[in-house]
């Protein structure tokens, strides 16, 4: 499918079918639009390479899923209808984010494997002593630069490791985020597709999402008046399946959209 | 006869894969007895000498560990040092894919070391690697090319969108896009970290498909069977190179079964464009095939895994082709500069610089 820039070139993405598109879908970290080709063909759709991602620029400073969310709204806003948004891992806090602040631009929600609200036992450890000695050592000239960078490289997640830059930092800020106050604000119906095996995300993190969602007042009456006989929030497990529901499961995902259209 | 050095990685996107093609190449080399001296680019651009019995994982964090520190140091005599002696160095494999190591700067450096080195000189180098330069010479040639425009030339192109999207200058498909209108190339042109150095535009050919043969230059012209890889009409890096085992574990059709008659026209035009564009060692040039008419695409003068794989049709093992590049090599000449007729007569005669200027 071919890219299309928005945005003046600060966002590309890639169009599904040729009527007006009706799915917005974004990608995790480190991944790309193309992760939607067997979700979204056939439908009118926009996978988007979010920035930083695949061919779109890198932003122009650290921001969280809500800096994110900021420039998908800017996007949604020039799509004429509300969009059913997609969004796995990464790009799942971004849709939670951009439904709970812009829900008029967001007719429905499927979730894949993201990281919306931490378990407990998984709190952000502090770093280890040695490694804020480092980062310490650092500041005041002890430590050269490159030795800090090995000292991060040694203890850094596989997407620390990978990312360079602003990229890294925003890592660093959107792992440290939750979603839960974005959750029991939302007013559309809610599809949670996740793999029984994700060992990313656990399933957990879609039960007690969904517990959440369960508690959120408004969410059962404005989707009962906007869209009668349709259930307020589901989740889909996908047996045998990890992280990448996308790429193993993508059929899956697609009927969760397409229940949502 | 001083080994063959066996160079590769190199500040480049495909520093990875060079990686891979270079330790398969020491390994052939050191299995046929000939000692290689393994000299590897690093990503920041400095020279280690390593050992040739290394893994592709040990380079995955850097230099592996023992490595020596070299210098290149671009005088006759000089080439590779460590410790400032000269290793003696008199030939080079080279098998860097993308970058300054296949782009003709590593080439000229060699040549003024007095090196001498597999691949086309730095001034063919050059030419392959500049996708706008080599599509006009096709096409300035007779051969049928596809139209290239420039995406800086301020106005799109006289064929229809879908287009796509490619940088100038680059070796793989790394930052290839097709793409819906013209605004969306220039915008990519003008974000996109590959496309710093320009960007084309192609028509988009849906339903086509590429078909590669490999061509070496020793003992004699030769052409590998043709191959048809299986999958998108461009095949992106991420398919070509992290599907599984590298380029040689993507998936393809070799021999490509297609019409004899498609088969002569790909392997008569594949001779010319060898000549054309001065192309030694082994290169890889890609076609492109759709309901029958053929356009000469991109060629690759240091192809991945040295297109060790292609060779099937005729049968030639890797180590012969190996063996036969390092041979070609050591009968080669390094490049001599000229300097008859500045035989100072013009200096002796010159007035003053200030009365030149005056």
């Amino acid at each position: 499918m071919p890219l299309k820039s928005f945005l003046d070139g600060r966002l590309f993405g890639e169009r599904y079918g040729s009527g007006k598109p009706r799915v917005a879908a974004f990608h995790g970290w480190g991944r790309d639009r193309r992760d939607f080709s067997g979700v979204l063909e056939g439908l009118d759709a926009v996978a988007f390479d979010l920035p930083g991602f695949g061919a779109s620029p890198l932003p122009g400073e650290v921001i969280g899923a809500a800096g994110y969310a900021d420039a998908a709204a800017l996007v949604l806003e020039e799509m004429e209808a509300p969009q059913v948004v997609v969004g796995h891992s990464f790009g799942g806090r971004i849709a939670a984010v951009l439904a709970a602040e812009r829900p008029e631009l967001v007719a429905g929600l499927v979730l894949v494997g993201a990281p919306l609200l931490r378990l407990p036992g998984h709190s952000v450890r502090k770093p280890p002593l040695l490694y804020r000695l480092a980062k310490w050592g650092n500041k005041i000239g002890a430590v050269s630069g490159g030795r800090l960078e090995r000292e991060k490289r040694r203890r850094g997640s596989a997407d620390y490791r990978a990312a360079s830059g602003v990229m890294r930092d925003i890592l660093v800020k959107v792992v440290n985020e939750t979603y839960e106050d974005h959750l029991a604000r939302l007013v559309c119906p809610v599809r949670m597709v996740w793999g029984s095996g994700d060992r990313e995300v656990p399933l957990e993190v879609a039960w007690r999402s969904a517990d959440i969602l369960a508690k959120n007042p408004n969410l059962e009456a404005e989707v009962e008046g906007k869209a009668g006989g349709r259930a307020a929030v589901e989740v889909e497990v996908v047996e045998g399946c990890g992280h990448h529901v996308l790429l193993e499961a993508p059929d899956r995902v697609r009927l969760a959209v397409e229940g949502l259209l | 006869m001083t080994p063959p050095a066996v160079v590769f990685g190199g500040p480049s996107p495909e520093h990875d894969i060079s990686v891979l093609t270079g330790l398969q190449a020491a390994r052939l080399l050191s299995e046929a007895g000939r000692n290689p001296t393994v000299i590897y680019w690093s990503k920041v651009g400095r020279w280690h000498q390593v050992d040739p019995a290394c893994e592709a994982a040990d380079f995955a964090a850097g230099p592996p560990r023992k490595s020596r520190e070299l210098r290149l140091v671009a005088e006759p005599q000089a080439g590779w040092t460590a410790r400032r002696r000269s290793l003696g160095v008199e030939t080079a494999l080279l098998c860097c894919h993308g970058g300054p190591g296949e782009d003709g700067t590593l080439q000229a450096t060699l040549d003024i070391a007095g090196i001498r080195y597999s691949g086309p000189n730095a001034a063919s180098s050059a030419l392959a690697m500049d996708k706008l330069a080599f599509g006009a010479l096709i096409l300035a040639s007779g051969l049928p090319g596809l139209p290239r425009h420039d995406v800086e030339a301020g106005a799109p192109p006289e064929f229809p969108p879908p287009y796509i999207v490619k940088p100038r200058f680059g070796g793989s498909s790394i930052g290839i896009e097709v793409v819906e209108d013209y605004a969306t190339a220039v915008a990519l042109a003008g974000s996109s970290p590959h496309m710093d150095r320009g960007a084309l535009i192609e028509p988009y050919l849906a339903g086509g498909r590429d078909l590669n043969v490999a061509i070496r230059t020793y003992p004699r012209l030769q052409l590998s069977a043709i191959e048809a890889p299986v999958s998108d009409r461009f095949y992106s890096y991420r398919e070509k190179y992290l599907s599984g085992g590298g380029i040689e574990g993507s998936e393809r059709r070799l021999p490509a079964n297609i019409p004899e008659e498609l088969e002569h026209r790909i392997r008569d035009m594949a001779s010319q464009v060898a000549r054309l564009a001065g192309i030694r060692s082994m290169a890889r040039l890609d076609f492109l095939e759709s309901e029958g008419e053929l356009w000469v695409n991109e060629i690759n003068t240091i192809p991945g895994s040295m297109s060790l794989y292609l060779w099937v049709d005729p049968p030639v093992s890797r180590r012969q082709l190996v063996l036969d590049m390092v041979a070609e090599l050591e009968e080669s000449k390094a490049r001599v500069f000229s300097t008859a007729g500045a035989d100072g007569a013009a200096l002796q005669s010159a007035a003053s610089i200030a009365a030149k200027l005056g």
